[in-house]
């Protein structure tokens, strides 16, 4: 009995409140304009849309720039294409122009996908969801990445949000191994480079990789995120790029890696030190001809960026040299070849000497035949 | 029976084998050089989990660089000086010098005989050969020195000042000059670390190590007689024996040799864990 009196209790201090702000609400919307609607569910995304898709008139905005219209279709077909658009845009509460924001939370793709995330573990899903996991594995990359920080001119933003490189509202990033994803792969230098990048972008569609991806639509080619990954982006002076860009460059030269690694410059660079020369210090990063810096006529010029008095030899240094290749590096393969005998003859003697008389001289001493009255007549 | 009075040991005395100023040599050259081969194979084989942690303790692969530089330098001092202790030494003797002689390092026909008599022993068809003042390996060891300085030594010049050299030389000279580097300072870290140490101080007779003859610069007269019996009895004969003659060290100088062989030694095989675990690294890659 007196459960079902505290519940109606409750239920009339309910009713109460809720009309207090109903009451509240409608009288402050009053005076903008007639709208009698206040409750969600004529909030849903058909009547958002009536306004922001893109097959709509252009919304008249108070803020600087343009709304970017919403596409039906890809947002119907995207990762979130289920949700309801107030699901994300908590702050807006109503459907009028312009909003009347409420004290819920902005979208933010990083707070919703943890907290997904965190009842995913919970409720030991992490193996269903696992794309989930991969959302929040780039999440983490991503916020100690140069994008994550605030921006130089203006502090309250950072260099680039998820929504910047990944329209929100069309995410829909293809599974790998399928040509969908690989027609997107050919898309990044765009994404990057349309409204933030530039000249990067102009300077890199005249390079050999530009080329073979802008030109041939060849996906081997490298794109920007290749040679610079994707959410991890490192600032280009700090030293994690300098160290990390030469194994991105390596993942597709595995052989000119290979090769660096073993000259004085790669083995500095692998024991995490970027001051020796890198792959691009030598072959440039983006610009148009990759043969213009190690062209002999302009090789000299190339070293002396660090070794400011070099002389005509280093032209015909070889900083990719290897043991292997006798047409392209005879006096290497020689000489290595020399050493390696000398080092296996010098070895096969002495350890052979030194095994034998390891085992005579313990014998003797067995039979206690070292002293040297036991020996042979001393001349 | 020239032997027999051989047999009257002087109680207490030690043979001297090694002058102060080449002890100090051998043992700056056993610093220098561990410091080179450390600083200079944390770079060979940047590849291994340990060559990063070596160049952090160092600061660096600048000052990493600085300390192999420093090494090289005190080591080619050391060389030269030597070279010219050496020459003067023979100047001054030059009418008397035995080039070819036992008291000589220049390799003879000996050198060769006595190579052929330890495999005979060792393969139990002969006895023992008997050493006068320098045995073969020992020898190996003097000449091994001369051709790494002259190898490492100027290749490293070479690359030490590249400059110079790309003045001098064809871009590929560098390129060769690094390989010929490498390969012969791992030569050399190997050698020295197991056939030099095992010469010295791993054969059963000269178990437990370490053999300090180098730190204190005397034998004592039994090890002496037993490893160089051919210059002991041309000792003896001679008459010169006394005069070789000297006072066991005191007993701290011994013990402290012995610490300090025992840190180089242990130092050197760790040096060579290093080496090796490099090279299996970098060869199964
Ligand atoms: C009657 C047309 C209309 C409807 C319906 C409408 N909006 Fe808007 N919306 C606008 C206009 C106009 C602006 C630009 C306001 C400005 O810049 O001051 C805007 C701005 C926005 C913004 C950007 C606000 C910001 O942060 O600057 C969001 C987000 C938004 N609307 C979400 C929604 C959602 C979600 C719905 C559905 C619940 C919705 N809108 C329904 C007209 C509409
Ligand atoms: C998965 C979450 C999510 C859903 C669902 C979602 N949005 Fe958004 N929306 C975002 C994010 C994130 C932004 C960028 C916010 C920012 O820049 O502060 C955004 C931005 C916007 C903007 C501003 C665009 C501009 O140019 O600044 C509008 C308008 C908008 N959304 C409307 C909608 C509408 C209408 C729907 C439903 C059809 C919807 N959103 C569904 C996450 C979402
Ligand atoms: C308000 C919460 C919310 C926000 C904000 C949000 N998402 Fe989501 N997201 C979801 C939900 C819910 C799902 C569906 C989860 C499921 O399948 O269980 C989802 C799914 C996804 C998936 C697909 C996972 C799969 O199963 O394939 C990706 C990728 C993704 N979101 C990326 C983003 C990105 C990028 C942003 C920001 C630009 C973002 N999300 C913003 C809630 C959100
Ligand atoms: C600087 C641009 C940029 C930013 C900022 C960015 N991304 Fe991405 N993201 C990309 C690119 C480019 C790809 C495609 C990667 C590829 O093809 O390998 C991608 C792919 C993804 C994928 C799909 C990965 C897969 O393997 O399928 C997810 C999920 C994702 N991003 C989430 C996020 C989230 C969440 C944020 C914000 C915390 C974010 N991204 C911020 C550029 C960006
Ligand atoms: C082949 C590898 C590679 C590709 C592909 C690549 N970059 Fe770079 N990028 C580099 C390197 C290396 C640097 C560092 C250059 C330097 O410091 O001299 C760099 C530097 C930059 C910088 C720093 C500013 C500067 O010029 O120093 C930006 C921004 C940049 N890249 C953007 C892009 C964009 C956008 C794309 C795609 C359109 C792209 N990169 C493609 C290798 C690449
Ligand atoms: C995603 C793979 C990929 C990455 C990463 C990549 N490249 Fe390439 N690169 C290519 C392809 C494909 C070609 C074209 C090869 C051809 O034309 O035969 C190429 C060509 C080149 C060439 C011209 C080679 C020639 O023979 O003329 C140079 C130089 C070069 N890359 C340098 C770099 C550097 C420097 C980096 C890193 C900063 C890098 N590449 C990263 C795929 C890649």
């Amino acid at each position: 009995m007196p459960e079902i009196k505290k519940l109606t209790g409750r239920a009339i201090q309910l009713a109460a409140f809720v009309s207090a702000i109903f009451l509240v609400n409608s009288l402050a919307a009053l005076p903008a304009s007639a709208r009698p609607l206040s409750a969600a569910q004529t909030l849903d995304n058909e009547r958002c849309l009536s306004c922001h898709a893109t097959d709509q008139a252009e919304l008249k905005t108070t803020s600087a720039g343009p709304l970017r219209g919403i596409n039906r279709d890809k947002f119907g077909s995207s990762v979130h294409g289920e949700m309801r658009c107030i699901a994300c845009h908590q702050d807006i509460t109503d459907a009028a122009t312009p909003h009347l924001k409420g004290a819920g939370k902005k979208a933010d793709c990083i707070a919703c996908h943890q907290e997904l995330w965190e009842t995913a573990k919970q409720e030991k899903l992490t193996a269903e969801k696992a794309r989930l996991g991969v959302v929040v594995n780039n999440i983490e990359t991503y916020k100690n990445s140069f994008h994550a920080r605030p921006n130089k001119e203006d502090k309250t933003h950072v260099n680039a949000t998820c929504d910047d490189c990944h329209d929100t509202h069309s995410f829909n990033v293809p599974p790998q191994g399928t040509s969908r994803r690989t027609e997107w792969h050919l898309t990044i230098p765009n994404v990057c480079g349309e409204k933030c990048h530039s000249d990067e972008l102009e300077e890199y569609s005249t390079s050999v990789h530009g080329k073979q991806v802008l030109g041939e639509h060849n996906s081997k080619g490298a794109v920007c995120i290749d040679c610079h990954t994707t959410h991890g982006i490192a600032n280009t002076s700090r030293d994690t790029f300098k160290i990390s860009i030469t194994e991105n460059c390596g993942g597709c030269h595995a052989e000119n890696l290979k090769s660096y690694r073993s000259t004085y410059h790669g083995q500095v660079n692998k024991l995490g030190y970027g001051y020796t020369a890198k792959c691009y210090d030598c072959h440039g990063s983006h610009p148009g001809d990759p043969a213009s810096k190690v062209h002999p006529n302009n090789r000299l010029k190339t070293c002396q960026k660090c070794h400011k008095e070099a002389t005509q030899g280093f032209v015909t240094f070889s900083p990719h040299a290897n043991t292997h290749d006798f047409e392209h590096y005879p006096q290497v393969w020689i000489v290595s070849r020399f050493m390696w005998a000398l080092l296996a003859w010098v070895f096969a003697f002495f350890w052979l000497h030194t095994g034998l008389w390891w085992y005579r001289e313990a014998r003797d001493r067995k039979a206690h035949k070292n002293h040297p009255e036991r020996r042979k007549k001393i001349p | 029976m020239s032997h027999r009075t051989t047999d009257e040991l002087p109680q207490g005395k030690q043979v001297k084998r090694f002058g102060l100023i080449w002890r100090i040599a051998h043992l700056s050259f056993a610093l220098s050089v561990m410091l080179l081969i450390l600083t200079g194979m944390a770079v060979f084989y940047a590849d291994t989990t340990w060559a990063p942690v070596i160049m952090q303790a160092f600061g660096g692969p600048k000052t990493a660089g600085i300390v192999h530089r420093t090494s090289a330098a005190i080591m080619l001092s050391i060389f030269f000086m030597h070279l010219i202790g050496v020459a003067t030494n023979i100047a001054r003797n030059w009418k008397t010098f035995r080039w070819f002689g036992p008291d000589s390092l220049v390799p003879n026909w000996q050198d060769f005989r006595d190579v052929y008599g330890m495999f005979r022993w060792f393969l139990g068809k002969g006895p023992r050969p008997v050493f006068d003042r320098w045995t073969y390996w020992e020898k190996f060891d003097y000449w091994a020195v001369f051709w790494g300085m002259a190898i490492i030594g100027s290749t490293g010049m070479m690359l030490a000042f590249p400059n110079v050299t790309a003045s001098l030389f064809p871009g590929w000279v560098l390129n060769v000059a690094t390989i010929v580097h490498g390969e012969e300072a791992f030569l050399a870290a190997v050698f020295l670390f197991t056939v030099h140490f095992f010469n010295n101080h791993f054969r059963p007779d000269k178990l437990p190590p370490p053999d300090v003859v180098m730190f204190t610069g005397s034998v004592a007269i039994e090890e002496f007689k037993r490893e160089h019996p051919a210059q002991y009895a041309r000792m003896v004969r001679g008459g010169s024996l006394k005069k070789h003659l000297v006072d066991n060290p005191p007993r701290a100088f011994t013990l402290g040799s012995k610490i300090l062989g025992l840190t180089l030694i242990a130092i050197g095989l760790m040096l060579l864990v290093l080496v090796v675990t490099g090279f299996i690294s970098a060869s199964t890659k």
